[in-house]
């Protein structure tokens, strides 16, 4: 896949070249951004995946402009377990609700708690991994000990004691508390990302010049340092909105997470093992929403990977 | 040499310290852990006054802390709110049925990317480099618990349906038939797939551009001009290079795998350790709980601890200072 795109990029250049010496002065100036659109205009997946993405996105919370959720939690006894049709694109499920909408329905929770969690996990994950990678001695020690700790006990355990538990007071299925549980449980490879960044960059001479014309720790560290980790921690985020996506998907899917009468790609699978036999239909389709999804984001960060990577060729 | 183990052991406690400490708190934040048995109308707060102190929970948090820990390093695991049976034991039955399932599943995943890695590493942008390729980035990105219900669809019920010889539903053997290498082996191979395939996907790129980087190195040209065949070159040289940090990943991969087994046994109804702590999540089992997690926790530390000791004594780059 990476082959093919290579192979075009190299086709390219040769009359890239001539353009930059016959048009120089006619095209505007090339700034960061638009090197950047161009690198990743050429990862072919990558634009493939991100036009489907979109596309999900505008469907999933498009569809409520023209049906309401109430519509889609429909109970219908005279239509339980129909297959596929063209009333039912994505056929009902075992009490009769079109599979269709709730799946569009159940994106706008999924892609949600995906992003959100994604979110929380880069802001820990940066705030931990600078302030340890800047202060060398007990304070980087401590905080990189606690991530490391994090990092040994298995996500899905912590989760489900912590959704389980907590969920008797909060409300099983709050979707906020998942979000935030989800996030706070995801940062640790981000953090490692940016602390290694920052030790490499805060011996750099542009902080050396920045500090000797009396800039402020805090002032370096957000104007100089961490816009400079940004890269790799964009990169680093596509995954975990992937990741978070397949947690929530677990947790729903394991009757932890969000709670019915509410869709979400993993609550429509939670019923889905009992109707196998009769209804596979209703396994099918929210598995491969999540699998789309994760596939394209995953392309996504790919191509984000070599879009900010100024020596990939252009 | 015996230096560098030892500090990586010490270094491990603070580690294993903190794991414990976390596992605590999570369960801490529970509030009361006493709420399954004051559901019970008869008891009175004498009795539930009577029940905090045999458990300890009428002591300060700090102290708690200290007696569950001097208590889980003794080996002293409690019991089970539910079954009253010794925690330990409950681990210990299902331990082996996991370990088999690890077994099965490590040997499918390792056998699975190495042939896959090799073969599109050395056939590098054919049509079958591509398809695998393709079929991997797929394979990262599935659902694991929905693969396993698509698994179970095609080739329990439907092959079933069409009459023709299906696997099980889910598991470990037939009542009927007893515990027997065959029945078992029949029952772990969906579960076995199910597990592998998103970790195998991974291990299929992780080759598969490693081989690529180190057929690069000045080694290989050496290895080749002196007139060794392509396929010495690469089993006996380039090889052992590939597979050394393989040792590495499959330690950092760890915590992913074991969380793929609460789910995955809960599907296939394996008896295993993430089926016994779903189970005790749905009744808050405490003990249980934590003792789990505290034990898969304290598993992947001494795994990668291994792991890293192992690559230490292997790879004579390491450095032991």
């Amino acid at each position: 896949m990476t082959g093919s795109s290579d192979t075009s990029r190299l086709r390219d250049t040769a009359p890239m070249a001539d353009m930059a010496i016959s048009g120089a002065l006619a095209r505007p100036p090339e700034t960061m951004w638009t090197m950047f659109w161009q690198r990743f205009v050429r990862h072919r997946p990558a634009m493939v995946s991100l036009v489907v993405l979109l596309f999900l996105v505008v469907a999933s919370f498009g569809v409520s402009l023209f049906v309401s959720e109430d519509e889609a939690n429909l109970i219908d006894v005279q239509a339980m377990r129909n297959a596929p049709s063209w009333e039912h694109p994505f056929g009902t499920d075992d009490v009769g609700r079109d599979m269709f909408l709730r799946t569009l329905f159940g994106g706008q929770i999924s892609l949600r708690i995906g992003l959100l969690a994604a979110c929380i996990s880069v802001v820990i994950g940066i705030a931990v991994g600078t302030i340890s990678g800047y202060n060398t001695g007990w304070i980087d020690n401590v905080l990189m000990r606690i991530t490391d700790a994090l990092l040994s006990i298995p996500t899905l355990f912590i989760l489900i004691v912590l959704t389980r538990v907590l969920g008797d007071h909060i409300g099983v299925g709050n979707i906020a508390f998942i979000t935030l549980v989800i996030g706070t449980l995801s940062w640790m490879p981000t953090s490692r990302i940016v602390r290694a960044q920052v030790l490499s960059l805060k011996e750099r001479d542009f902080v050396l010049g920045a500090r000797s014309l009396g800039c402020q720790a805090g002032r370096i560290l957000v104007r100089h340092i961490v816009p400079n980790t940004l890269a790799p921690v964009v990169v680093a985020a596509t995954l975990d909105v992937g990741r978070a996506i397949i947690f929530e998907a677990s947790l729903s899917f394991l009757g932890l997470g969000i709670q019915p009468p509410t869709a979400t790609w993993g609550s429509m699978l939670n019923r889905a093992q009992a109707y196998l036999l009769n209804a596979p239909w209703i396994a099918l389709f929210p598995g491969i929403m999540i699998l789309v999804t994760v596939l394209c984001v995953n392309f996504l960060g790919d191509g984000l990977r070599d879009a900010f990577d100024p020596h990939s060729l252009r | 040499m015996r230096t560098y183990i030892l500090k990586r052991v010490i270094q491990a406690i603070p580690l294993l310290l903190l794991i414990s400490f976390i596992v605590f708190l999570s369960i801490q934040a529970t509030g009361d852990p006493l709420a399954a048995y004051t559901v019970d109308a008869s008891l009175t707060s004498d009795d539930i006054a009577r029940l905090k102190a045999k458990y300890g929970l009428d002591q300060p948090v700090p102290i708690q802390y200290l007696n569950w820990l001097k208590n889980m390093a003794t080996g002293n695991w409690g019991t089970s709110y539910f079954t009253r049976e010794d925690v330990v034991d409950m681990i210990l039955e299902r331990l082996p049925n996991t370990l088999i399932l690890f077994a099965v599943s490590y040997a499918l995943i390792l056998g699975v990317a190495l042939i896959l890695g090799i073969l599109t590493a050395i056939r590098q942008y054919s049509l079958f480099d591509y398809s695998v390729t393709a079929l991997s980035f797929l394979g990262i990105a599935t659902p694991s618990f929905w693969l396993g219900l698509m698994l179970i669809y095609l080739f329990a019920v439907r092959l079933k349906a069409w009459g023709l010889p299906s696997l099980p539903v889910g598991g470990m053997y037939d009542l009927s038939e007893g515990k027997t290498l065959a029945e078992v082996s029949r029952h772990v191979i969906l579960p076995a797939i199910t597990l592998s395939v998103v970790v195998c996907a991974r291990y299929v790129r992780y080759i598969r551009s490693s081989i690529l980087e180190q057929l690069q190195l000045d080694y290989v040209r050496t290895a080749t001009a002196k007139g060794l065949r392509s396929r010495a070159v690469l089993f006996r040289h380039v090889m052992k290079n590939v597979l050394l940090p393989l040792v590495t990943l499959v330690g950092l991969d760890l915590p992913n795998f074991l969380s793929g087994t609460i789910v995955i046994e809960s599907i296939f109804a394996w008896p295993g350790v993430g089926r016994l702590f779903w189970s005790a999540a749905e009744r808050t089992d405490i003990p249980v709980l934590m003792a789990v997690m505290l034990f898969v926790a304290v598993m992947t530390v001494v795994f990668n601890l291994i792991a890293d000791i192992f690559y230490a004594v292997v790879d004579p780059r390491i450095s032991y200072s």
